[in-house]
């Protein structure tokens, strides 16, 4: 798992790549912690290298998510492949985050929040 | 905590536990989680079941259940805790007795109104331990020979009628401990004899060969129509064997639980 944190104003991006999963998801855990520490909690999490993610991957996203959202913020998803946006179809966590085609739609809804 | 490969490991007690202490408190563990699964599946009139739980560790957060009230519809269980090994089990254990406690009540409870139970019981302590569990809960009336069930986020589940092609039963609500409220509402099936219902944990379809390649959902749903019109027992074995045949004798990477229901006469 590789991990590229960045910042666009104060939003701050995530790009994982590699498996998402019981193994890797404690590093992306505590970048998830840091990012959704203080208000804003804005953060993107780009998951367009991640060809899987297992159910402590999702988890740790809700976790996030909950995070951000008590701090009026969000945690949003783009770039899925396939076989990853199915895992969240399944799970109807589709349901639960937004997600976005591009890295660039994500940031772009957070602007002017 | 008890996966990491260290001699010796720091207790709560400030104690240093050795390898044969770990040792034998992981074997204590796993008596204990293999006595949260049922002794033996019940017996009911028009159904035939059968049913296997396989931890990838010693432990796991899979688990199965069957409750009956007398006088009510059999409740069957399958669920899935996020994570792995001891912490998954303790979590298991959590969940498997609060669904289990709905489900006994004498209010009767529908499949739907277990899981937003279990869930708003489960929600915060799930949360501050950065967990959720798909679940499925379904219920068997075998007088009217149907099934009522709601799925929180809980996959594969297979349907496969007498007279029609296997097809997944997708979930409608996500996975307890996700959002203070769930969405998943109770769906009704007919369940006649030669009706095939099977529900596995992802650990299946996540099975993976030496190319990495996932086992997946398109050859499952194959397999399962070509396995339909055995006994419930047969059709699960021969998942198993399978599931292990591709993997081409590479460890089980995640627990694996599978419950195989058939209407039968």
């Amino acid at each position: 798992m590789k991990l590229e944190p960045r910042l666009h104003e104060h939003i701050k991006i995530l790009t994982l790549s590699g498996r998402f999963d019981a193994r890797t998801a404690p590093i992306v855990h505590r970048q998830l912690q840091a990012a959704t520490a203080e208000s804003p909690a804005q953060v993107v999490v780009n998951l367009e290298k991640v060809e899987f993610v297992d159910s402590t991957g999702l988890s740790t996203l809700v976790q996030a998510m909950k995070h951000a959202r008590q701090l009026n913020g969000d945690v949003r998803l783009c770039g899925m492949q396939q076989p990853v946006r199915i895992i969240f179809e399944l799970t109807r966590l589709d349901k639960v985050f937004d997600i976005f085609p591009t890295e660039e739609d994500a940031v772009l809804t957070f602007v002017g929040e | 905590m008890l996966g990491a490969t260290n001699f010796q490991h720091q207790s709560i007690l400030g104690r240093r536990l050795s390898r044969a202490e770990l040792k034998s408190n992981l074997r204590l563990a796993a008596s204990i989680h293999d006595c949260l699964f049922p002794e033996v599946v019940p017996a009911m009139p028009g159904l035939d079941m059968w049913a296997i739980a396989r931890p990838a560790h010693h432990v796991g957060g899979d688990f199965y259940d069957f409750i009956e009230r007398p006088g009510s519809p059999m409740t069957f269980v399958v669920g899935d805790i996020s994570g792995k090994g001891m912490a998954a089990a303790m979590l298991m254990a959590m969940a498997r007795t609060i669904i289990r406690m709905y489900a006994s009540s004498d209010e009767g409870l529908s499949s739907e109104m277990i899981l937003r139970k279990s869930n708003r019981s489960l929600y915060a302590d799930f949360t501050r331990m950065i967990a959720m569990a798909t679940v499925f809960v379904g219920q068997y009336d075998a007088v009217e020979r149907s099934l009522v069930f709601a799925n929180a986020g809980h996959s594969p589940v297979i349907y496969h009628p007498v007279n029609g092609e296997p097809r997944l039963l997708l979930a409608d609500g996500m996975p307890l401990g996700v959002l203070p409220d769930m969405l998943s509402q109770d769906e009704k099936i007919c369940f006649a004899p030669g009706d095939v219902l099977i529900i596995g944990t992802d650990g299946f379809i996540e099975a993976r060969n030496d190319k990495g390649q996932l086992f997946g959902y398109d050859q499952l749903l194959q397999l399962v129509g070509s396995l339909s019109d055995r006994p419930a027992g047969e059709i699960g074995r021969q998942l198993i064997n399978s599931i292990e045949m591709f993997g081409g004798g590479k460890l089980q990477e995640d627990d694996q639980t599978l419950l195989v229901l058939k209407g039968v006469e």
